[in-house]
């Protein structure tokens, strides 16, 4: 799993042809001008979905992975608490479904905040549960991010 | 910043040939009763110590930061409290030693080490990945100090 910064996003081009496309999509583009939707990329292999939404508390944010796809998340406007842990260390509450590419978990993980301008890579092992409040200063309501997914 | 297990290190290898060369050893190494000191990798540009220490309190946690070399902290024995912000998310404390590469930063950042918000426990098997634009804090405890015993790699900005 990678944090960082979008300006720091070079460095992670080599961990693929897959994610160098993602992280330079984010660079390139004028996320704020961009509306919710679904964007290709490179066909089905990389595709970038923007959402705005409410936040969640964290108790009714569900943990996920996924096999098929890595996530990249970025925070365009808006700021978010995210929860991460190591797959494979977690229970499963509801087995893959292959459809949706997702595995729904539950335990406990490791928290940071996501500011706007950063941004989480997901690889397959890696469990997450997003989109929730941060608690300080003060916790923004809605939140805007694009989700980049890479194929595996 | 880069946070994984040790099973995943292989996807990062690629990044960097000096970062690879790190997490290779950190796989190949049979760590189990390994002493404290310092491990050849190659010359100046990638090596390793060892360490065995009492983390700290949660309140004697500091910001620190490199230019010249990125750290590649693994878990061995015992979990560790570690904290990560930008850089320039901090405020500079004390001024960049160039012989010591180490400069000390205050401020919150996003972290809070009282409740744990924003900090990640290390467990045994996990390695984390500090660039020189990665503040960090590291050796801290998770609930009551204890020893750890875990591996720094330093390794050279290319």
């Amino acid at each position: 799993m990678v944090l960082d910064n979008i300006e720091n996003a070079p460095f992670y081009y080599k961990l693929g042809p897959g994610i160098e496309a993602a992280l330079k999509f984010l660079q390139n583009t004028d996320l704020e001008q961009l509306a919710p939707g679904r964007y290709e990329i490179d066909g089905d292999r990389v595709y970038a979905i923007v959402r705005e939404f409410e936040l969640t508390l964290r108790n009714d944010a569900q943990w996920k992975a996924h096999r098929k796809y890595i996530d990249v998340q970025y925070v365009v406007a808006g700021r978010e608490r995210i929860f991460f842990a190591h797959a494979p260390e977690m229970e499963v509450v509801r087995e893959y479904d292959d459809r949706e590419d997702k595995t729904l978990l539950q335990g406990k993980g490791n928290t940071q905040e996501r500011w706007a301008g950063s941004f989480a890579i997901f690889g397959p092992d890696d469990a997450h549960k997003t989109g929730t409040f941060t608690e300080f200063p003060r916790p923004a309501k809605t939140i805007k991010k694009v989700v980049v997914k890479v194929a595996v | 910043m880069i946070i994984d297990h040790i099973r995943n290190s292989v996807r990062y290898d690629g990044l960097d040939e000096r970062l690879g060369k790190a997490l290779a050893f950190l796989r190949d190494t049979d760590w189990s009763g390994k002493a404290p000191g310092r491990c050849e990798i190659d010359g100046d540009d990638v090596y390793a110590h060892v360490q065995q220490f009492k983390l700290l309190p949660q309140s004697e946690g500091k910001w620190e930061a490199h230019r010249r070399y990125i750290d590649v902290h693994y878990a061995v024995e015992g979990k560790e409290r570690v904290a990560y912000a930008p850089v320039d998310s901090l405020e500079v404390y004390r001024a960049y030693d160039e012989a010591a590469d180490y400069m000390l930063l205050r401020g919150a950042g996003s972290t809070n080490v009282y409740t744990g918000e924003n900090t990640v426990v290390v467990n045994p098997g996990t390695f984390v990945v500090f660039r020189p634009e990665d503040a960090h804090m590291i050796g801290i405890a998770v609930d009551t100090p204890k020893p750890v015993t875990k591996v720094v790699v330093k390794v050279r900005v290319s």
